[in-house]
């Protein structure tokens, strides 16, 4: 990378922490700590909320995913909208009317200790592995891609986002959120027109677009009823509803972003504006992975995105056999590249009839391509069988290093960073408040001065933070295993959902049946992954209504609940 | 910090942009509903 590029990553990396931490110093009570007071105007919150969204997925698994499959993952957002206005009705008002710190606080308000805890423990878990992950995804792409040892990444970033979040507290993190998400929005719109400016002059966006949909990557809605397919219209109305609904309504890294504003009012229309704009934008980046592979019609890309495994093997004993592959590749890559040209011409034409007989010679050549690769990556995997062979993690930014002007490249891997960085401060902020207020507060010292629970929270921000750098690096040795990690949320979503599904709208099931039910649903829930091909999607709906049909069931037989008093039913 | 915090009284509130919030919710789902269909057409076009 060249000395402009690392001076744009390093000024606005470091430019962010010291915003940060100045942007928070005025906080030194727990309330301006944890909940900046609960200051913010709604599209602070809006940002905020976006940004704790967005990762380093959001940069670069989505265009590599679109890339290699399509945009179809767009569907995971359908439910978004319906749970947030959801939300808005129910939730929201009465978490500010509670003054809670915590959603998790409200559960013993509404049903008793032990769900409570089993609330909290679970959020732990969850978001506890998600942490590490969150500081690793990116760490490992910059640090491949940049040549470094993957721990100096995984601490650079970790240690920024400690740094900021433990000084500057709440605020810190939602002002700058603010800030990062306007420099990945700005990233992510630069890198599309870049794009679509590098195509060949014969190719306009509407050309590149109908070429895209020729090579299937722009079916963006499945109609299938099939439970085992991962993205569909219907998993993502109904699964996707569940899981958003859990996301922002009982995950308390969502929540304490919506209970920093300012009023009920100013939560409602950051969450609302969510709604409005995230499908949109999950499509556009979408799109954008899409627009790089109709790009790379036109230039050859790498046979392994991935340059590490692909040096190796270039200087390994299979040099000769590999530079080999090299050279078939790259005579595969130009018989395709003639009949996509075929192709755009049909396209143009409006021919219908050559258009169909060009893609299916089009698709052929691809296929030959893809052979051709998968004999490179044997080869790659003789050196290292234990390697990841999907590259699409890699696939976007290596685009941006090969074929950015200088400077731009610096601000898209700031981008990169900054979509890691608002996550994992967002998530560290929060499993300290719920360190603070449902572990040690609640737990094991009731009684103390704000300037010590102060204290608390900012030794609970350090050590999850140093516990997600260490965890990120053992993931680095797990390999596959991250996957699993992944689908770690959705398993977990579910039974909390239903949980507080329960608090919101029932007054007659006790705590114990609520209790008693999560666990059985979490088995189920458990028992879906291990022993079905459902898609993840589905296991919200599942948790969910299984914990509130057993609590139900069971509250028959269980002793009638006892009037808590104090907090009504959801407004 | 309260453990157990009182609750807040009801205040009233700036109106939200559009008069009511359930033309705001209407908004959302509404788009929603504008955003699929686009999405379908856009399948069926291209792909």
């Amino acid at each position: 990378m060249r000395p402009l590029d690392w001076s744009v990553l390093i000024l606005a990396t470091v430019g962010i922490v010291v915003y940060g931490v100045w942007k928070g110093r005025g906080d030194r009570d727990i309330e301006g700590y944890l909940l900046s007071n609960r200051s913010l105007p709604w599209y602070a919150v809006a940002l905020s909320v976006m940004a704790t969204q967005a990762s380093a997925a959001t940069f670069l698994t989505m265009p590599g995913q679109a890339y290699a499959e399509g945009v179809a993952w767009v569907q995971f957002y359908f439910g978004l909208p319906l749970a947030v206005v959801v939300l808005s009705v129910t939730a929201i008002p009465l978490y500010r009317r509670l003054n809670v710190y915590t959603a998790y606080e409200f559960l013993e308000e509404r049903l008793d200790l032990k769900t409570r805890a089993l609330a909290v423990f679970l959020f732990l878990i969850q978001r506890a592995l998600a942490a590490g992950l969150t500081i690793f995804t990116p760490a490992l792409v910059i640090s491949t891609i940049l040549g470094l040892d993957i721990l100096v990444t995984n601490i650079a970033v970790g240690v920024l986002v400690i740094i900021y979040t433990t000084f500057g507290g709440s605020r810190a993190v939602s002002w700058t959120q603010f800030h990062q998400m306007i420099i990945i929005l700005f990233g992510i719109t630069i890198s599309f027109v870049l794009v679509v400016r590098q195509m060949p002059e014969h190719v306009s966006l509407l050309d590149a677009t109908r070429l895209a949909g020729s090579l299937g990557r722009l079916e963006a809605v499945n109609f299938s009823f099939d439970l085992t397919e991962r993205y569909t219209i219907w998993s993502g109305l109904i699964g996707g509803f569940f899981l958003q609904m859990a996301y922002f309504g009982t995950d308390q890294s969502q929540v304490q972003r919506v209970l920093n504003a300012r009023s009920i009012r100013e939560s409602r229309l950051g969450l609302l504006f969510n709604g409005l704009v995230k499908i949109p934008m999950q499509f556009f980046i979408l799109f954008l992975g899409a627009m790089v592979l109709v790009f790379y019609q036109f230039v050859e890309p790498p046979i392994f995105f991935n340059q590490v495994p692909t040096q190796a093997v270039r200087s390994g004993p299979d040099a000769a056999e590999f530079a080999d592959v090299e050279r078939r590749y790259a005579l595969d890559f130009e018989n395709k590249r003639g009949e996509v040209e075929v192709l755009l011409q049909a396209i143009e034409a409006g021919d219908d009839g050559a258009r169909g007989a060009a893609r299916e010679r089009v698709r052929a050549a691809e296929e030959q391509m893809l052979s051709t690769r998968d004999e490179g990556i044997e080869l790659m995997q003789r050196i290292d069988p234990g390697m990841d062979t999907n590259d699409a993690n890699y696939v976007f930014l290596g685009w941006v290093m090969d074929f950015l002007p200088t400077g731009l490249v610096g601000l898209i891997l700031a981008a990169i960073m900054f979509a890691s960085m608002s996550s994992a401060a967002s998530e560290l902020n929060a499993l300290a408040s719920t360190t603070v207020v449902d572990i040690y507060k609640r737990a094991i010292k009731p009684e103390a001065s704000d300037k010590h629970y102060l204290l608390v929270a900012k030794l609970s921000t350090v050590i999850w933070g140093i516990y997600a750098i260490f965890f990120g690096q053992f993931l680095s040795r797990l390999g596959t295993i991250v996957v699993a990690v992944n689908i770690v949320g959705s398993i977990f979503y579910g039974t909390v959902l239903g949980i507080f599904l329960v608090a919101f709208y029932s007054k007659r099931i006790s705590g114990t049946a609520v209790f008693m039910g999560a666990l059985i649903a979490e088995v189920a829930v458990i028992a879906c992954y291990f022993f079905t091909e459902i898609s993840f999607l589905w296991y919200n709906l599942v948790g969910c209504v299984l914990t509130v049909l057993v609590a139900a069931l069971l509250q028959i037989f269980l002793p009638p609940k006892q009037d808590r008093g104090g907090v009504g039913a959801a407004a | 910090m309260n453990e157990h915090p009182e609750p807040t009284p009801e205040v009233d509130e700036e109106p939200p942009p559009l008069g009511s919030w359930g033309r705001i919710y209407a908004v959302v789902i509404g788009s929603l509903g504008v955003v699929i269909a686009l999405l379908i057409w856009f399948t069926e076009t291209f792909s």
